[in-house]
Parts: C-alpha cells; sequence; structure tokens
C-alpha cells in the first residue's frame, strides 16, 4: 500500500476571470521507503502542493490520502491528530519553538496528540542521539548551529514516527556540508525505516539521493528524465547545479556562470566588483 | 501548550515585562482616574457622613444639603427635641460662599454650628465668633496660617484651625461660628438644618417618621437616606467632570491593553503556525493564545496594583486637593476589566491564527 496519494489534486485561488489554478490535476503515489523530489521555479505551486499534501489546505478537487485515510474526508476536527500521527513536517527556516530545549521541541509533537511518559522521554532522546544531539539535547534553539536546528527539527518530525515526511527546502539555509548532512539523514530514513519522503527543493544537491524527481510548472506535475539535465558547478560553493534552470545567474568574460542560490551569485558579484 | 507558553514566558522575559509594564501603565492610568472618582465620590459626603447625626431634618421638600437651601427656625428646633425617641437635637446653619485667602478664592461650605472639625491637624475645631476652621490642602496652597485673617463674603475671619479630611475638589467644609453666618445672611433665628441623635433602641427611620408626623414644614430622613441624596445631588452636579474623565480613562487603558495583547499576539502568529502545521488543535491553538494573554495581563494587574499603592502616598502629598481611594473593589473590577479585554484582544489574532494561511508556516 502506498504511504501518501493524491489524485487529481487541483487548487485554485479566487473565481471567475480573476481566478489563479494553483495546482491542476496532479496524480502522485508515494511507496515505503521512496523519496520523491519535487522541484519548479517560484511560483510553481510547490507551497500549495506541499500544503495540501500535509492536509492544511484544502483542494479544490481530488483527494489526499495518507497510508491509505482520506486527509480531506476526515473532519474538521480529525485532520490535526491524522496530521500529528501520520505526517512529520521539516521546514527551510526549521521553525523550532524558541523557548524550549532541543528535547522538549522534539517531544512537542507528541505532547499535542497525548500525555508524555518515561517512554516518550526515551525515544525523543534516542532520535536526538541517532542524529547526533546527544550532548545538544538541553540547548535552546539558538545555541544550535544551522546544521543542529535542522537536525532537531528532523527529530521533532519523526517523533510520533509518522510515515510521511514532507520537507520545504531542508537545505535551504545551510551550508553545503550541513545540506548534505540533512539530505543523508533523509535517505537514511526512507531507505532504513521505509518511510515515504516527498522533499520540496531547488536544491541539486538533493538529487543525488531522490528515487524520483518531479518538475512542478503552472500547477502541473510531471516526470523530470536525467538527460533533461545540463551539470554546471556552482564557483562559489562547488555544488552541482542544472544549468538549464537555474535561477541565479551571472555574465562574465561573455560566459554564462550559474550558481545554486542567489547567496551564491552575490558573494560571487561582490568579489568580482571587489576584484 | 501551557509548558511551551510557560517557557515563552521565561525565554521572552523582555518582551514580556515590556507588555506587561504596558499594560500596568495602561491600569494604573484606569485605576489612578477611578480612584480620584472614588475619593472624591467619597470625599463630597464626608461631613455628612462624620457629622453625628441619627437623623437629619430639613425644610419640607429639601432632602439633601449640596447646593441647596433648607430655612427652619429655632422654634423647629424645639419642638423636634420634645419628639419622642430623640435624645438630642443640634442646629447648623449653613451657606455656600467664597473663601477669600489673599489672591486665591475657594468655593466652599461655610457650617456655623455643630460640633466643628472632627479630625484637626492644628489649632482647635469648634470657632468663636469672628473666627474660621479651614481644610488644611486650603491652607497649604494658600499658604494660610493659624493666626491670618481669610474673609468670608467680606467679613473677616481669623483662622484658629486647620482640620484633615474636610477638603473635596466639589465642596471643601469650612468652620465658622453659628453667630458669623446668621449675621451674615441676616437671619436670626433661623437654622439649616437640624441633626437628630435618636435612643439607641429606636431605628433612625422610625423616629424621622414620627418627626414628620410630629412636627409642620419638616423633612426627615435617616442618615444613610440624606447621604444618599446628597452623593446623588453632587455627583449629578460637580462630578460629570470626574465621571468623564474616569470613562475616558478606561477605555484608554483598555485601548492601550487591547493593543499590546494584540501586538503580542501578532508577534508569535508565525510560531502559532508551525504548532498548527504540526498537529495542534484550534483549541489547543486558542488556549496557548490566551493563556500567554492573560499571563501577560496577570503580570500587568499585578504591577499596577504595586504602582499604584506605591504611588498613593506619592500623589496625595503632590497633589493634596485630590483625594485618591483604591478600594479592592476598584482594583478587583480593574482586574476582571483587564482580563475581559485581554480575551476580547486575543480572540481576534487567535482566530486568524486558527485559520491561518499554512504557507506561514512553510514561509522562509
Amino acid at each position: 500500500m502506498s504511504l501518501l496519494a493524491a489524485h487529481d489534486l487541483h487548487k485554485t485561488y479566487g473565481q471567475g476571470r480573476t481566478a489563479v489554478r494553483a495546482v491542476r490535476g496532479v496524480d502522485l503515489v508515494i511507496e515505503p521507503g521512496e523519496i520523491v523530489l519535487v522541484m519548479g521555479p517560484s511560483g510553481s505551486g510547490k507551497t500549495t502542493l506541499l500544503s495540501m499534501l500535509g492536509g492544511l489546505l484544502n483542494p479544490t478537487e481530488g483527494t489526499v490520502s495518507v497510508r491509505g485515510q482520506d486527509l480531506y474526508a476526515a473532519s474538521k476536527r480529525q485532520r490535526p491528530a491524522i496530521r500529528a500521527k501520520e505526517l512529520g513536517f521539516v521546514f527551510q527556516s526549521f521553525n523550532l519553538l524558541d523557548a524550549l530545549s532541543a528535547e522538549e521541541n522534539v517531544l512537542f509533537p507528541a505532547r499535542l496528540v497525548g500525555r508524555v511518559g518515561m517512554n516518550e522521554r526515551e525515544r525523543a532522546q534516542r532520535l536526538l542521539r541517532k542524529l547526533g544531539l546527544g550532548e545538544r539535547s538541553h540547548h535552546r534553539p539558538r545555541d544550535l548551529s544551522g546544521g543542529e536546528q535542522q537536525r532537531v527539527a528532523v527529530a521533532r518530525a519523526l517523533m510520533n514516527d509518522p510515515a510521511v515526511i514532507l520537507a520545504d527546502e531542508p537545505t535551504g539555509n545551510l551550508d553545503s556540508a550541513r545540506g548534505q548532512e540533512v539530505m543523508m539523514i533523509l535517505h537514511d530514513l526512507a531507505r532504513d525505516e521505509g518511510r515515504a519522503i516527498l522533499i520540496v527543493t531547488h536544491d541539486p544537491r538533493a538529487e543525488e539521493v531522490a528515487d524520483r524527481i518531479l518538475w512542478l510548472e503552472d500547477g502541473m506535475l510531471r516526470d523530470r528524465v536525467a538527460d533533461d539535465i545540463v551539470w554546471a558547478v556552482d564557483p562559489i560553493c562547488g555544488m552541482r547545479v542544472d544549468a538549464r534552470r537555474a535561477e541565479a545567474r551571472s555574465e562574465r568574460d561573455g560566459e554564462t556562470v550559474v550558481f545554486c542560490t542567489f547567496r551564491c551569485k552575490e558573494r560571487f558579484d561582490v568579489a568580482e566588483v571587489g576584484g | 501548550m501551557w509548558r511551551w507558553v510557560l517557557a515563552s514566558v521565561l525565554t521572552e522575559r523582555t518582551s514580556v515585562l515590556a507588555s506587561a509594564a504596558g499594560v500596568s501603565l495602561a491600569l494604573l492610568l484606569a485605576i489612578v482616574v477611578e480612584g480620584v472618582f472614588a475619593g472624591e465620590a467619597a470625599q463630597i459626603v464626608r461631613y455628612l457622613e462624620e457629622a453625628r447625626a441619627d437623623v437629619w431634618v430639613a425644610q419640607k421638600g429639601v432632602s439633601n444639603m449640596h447646593m441647596a437651601t433648607s430655612f427652619l427656625t429655632d422654634a423647629h428646633v424645639d419642638e423636634i427635641a420634645e419628639v419622642d425617641g430623640v435624645a438630642r437635637a443640634d442646629s447648623i446653619l449653613y451657606v455656600n460662599a467664597f473663601l477669600e485667602a489673599g489672591e486665591d478664592a475657594w468655593f466652599a461650605y461655610f457650617v456655623g454650628g455643630g460640633e466643628g472639625a472632627w479630625d484637626v491637624a492644628a489649632g482647635w475645631g469648634v470657632p468663636g465668633r469672628g473666627e474660621v476652621v479651614v481644610p488644611d490642602v486650603i491652607a497649604r496652597r494658600s499658604e494660610i496660617e493659624l493666626g491670618d485673617t481669610v474673609q468670608l463674603a467680606g467679613r473677616p475671619l481669623e483662622v484658629v484651625g486647620l482640620s484633615e479630611g474636610t477638603y473635596s475638589m466639589a465642596n471643601p467644609v469650612v468652620f465658622v461660628h453659628r453667630d458669623d453666618v446668621t449675621a451674615l445672611l441676616d437671619a436670626v433665628g433661623v437654622v439649616s438644618y437640624v441633626l437628630v441623635q435618636t435612643d439607641p433602641s429606636l431605628k433612625p427611620e422610625a423616629v424621622a417618621r414620627r418627626i414628620e408626623d410630629a412636627v409642620e414644614g419638616v423633612h426627615a430622613m435617616g442618615r444613610e437616606e440624606f447621604i444618599a441624596n446628597d452623593r446623588a445631588m453632587a455627583m449629578h452636579m460637580g462630578a460629570d467632570v470626574i465621571a468623564l474623565m474616569s470613562a475616558v480613562g478606561s477605555i484608554v487603558a483598555a485601548l492601550l491593553l487591547a493593543f499590546t495583547v494584540y501586538a503580542d499576539t501578532l508577534r508569535r502568529r508565525r510560531q502559532l503556525a508551525v504548532t498548527l502545521a504540526m498537529g495542534a488543535t484550534v483549541g489547543q491553538v486558542l488556549f496557548g493564545v490566551l493563556f500567554f494573554a492573560l499571563i501577560v495581563t496577570g503580570l500587568g494587574c499585578v504591577g499596577a496594583t504595586v504602582l499604584a499603592l506605591g504611588l498613593g502616598p506619592v500623589l496625595r502629598s503632590l497633589l493634596p486637593e485630590v483625594t485618591l481611594l483604591f478600594a479592592p473593589s476598584l482594583l478587583g473590577r480593574m482586574v476582571l476589566l483587564s482580563v475581559g479585554v485581554a480575551v476580547v484582544s486575543a480572540l481576534p489574532v487567535a482566530w486568524r491564527v486558527a485559520h491561518t494561511d499554512p504557507a506561514e508556516a512553510f514561509a522562509a
């Protein structure tokens, strides 16, 4: 049985002439242990799709089911519980609760669905140790590096043992090494624990761990074949970048240079100006 | 959720304290204005409360003292003294007039007769002919000392006493000899009110009915009724401005409190959206928002109470003409008001968060 399935998913904002069709007829099935990447330009509908798959935004048409359970057939009262138990979220900006320690952040989803006892505390500690944060469990987010914060966010997403992990740009705020580390963690979660993982990203590093890469453009999803890619190297961070689709570009000596992010482009431009 | 809220309060100490300080200042404003209002309301009838009278007797048709004119005669006083149940009958003659002290003119009650000032700060409290006992607040403001001369409608009077607790903004009470008021009004044998002490075994209201039955042309009222009438009249005539100030103060406080709670909740909106994405129910989110708002408001209430109690003596010494009265019921009312305002101001934001666009949680 697939862990996450979307069928003929549509989302339209507004009505009549001003209607915007953010997502159009998306069909998607993710099996246990599978990592699926959704890529696409800004404004292509990635966040809208992720929100609908996460049970946060009612689709205009279509269904989303998690482990065979139709998310939007469930009542509004039931849906948060399904979300808390079956879905784990990893956000680009980590979104840890500043006031809580790493351990309390990890325990937070467990508190949303019931009492937290010794078993839950042990599980939280186990997850933190597994992600290399055993010694940092009592630190607050502000005392952790970006990579550590994202690992806490991954541990939090796993706390209620969800079938599906939805990750929105999980490496977006991390440097190259930390980004690679987070991708490998997600990879292991799929391979070793059989979770279904959907990652929305611009980061080409993610492609190395993905089983499938889907391209979302104008609200429609299609497979992106490997030979569609022309690889280039970001001169700042050394990452591989899809030269055709990279949005961050500069001209140097008549040649086009592409970057993984606009941050790298800015650093490149500053270095150029500085000579 | 409550753990997170409490942890947030401890972690965001500076901003929580800043918000609580905002709430404190808003409440302090309302408490001080209400305190002035309550103090003035109490002070307006202070003379009537301190005077030894179980029953007040006035001219028929007169039911209070503030800005009222009542004329009875010495014969009425004698008749009242003879009524069964009357233990003692004293009379006063009073007039509303200006007390002139140097450049200053104070509108006041001049009470001639009776037992004089009940609390004396300096000198003595029962003036003789040509003498006057003035409120210490007026003495301080107009730099009057014992032995100085003040004027009552052009009549010089020597200050022989300074009284405490006799000042209010609407009607400070000045004590003079009854003969001075008699001479001023040219009303020999006339009194304004008769102050009756009743037989302790009888209800004052019953004695009042007996007086009205036995003596023609008088209106006799039990002490509580007379004070209530006077307070109502005084508030109606003189306290409208204070009542308006009090209402404005409370509204400003409510708006300031509402803004503080609203801004605080809005600041935490992103994190609330994240909890919602993770599976928090709308009820849990609403609880979190309200709990936080109530903690901030509770801290604000404690701060406002401490500030009010601490500032009371300071304000009293800086503004002696203002009587502040911080009754527990006033503080209780302010706490209830602030909790109500906090809930009302937090709910719209909580409602927005509960129905938030999920993109807020996904926003970079």
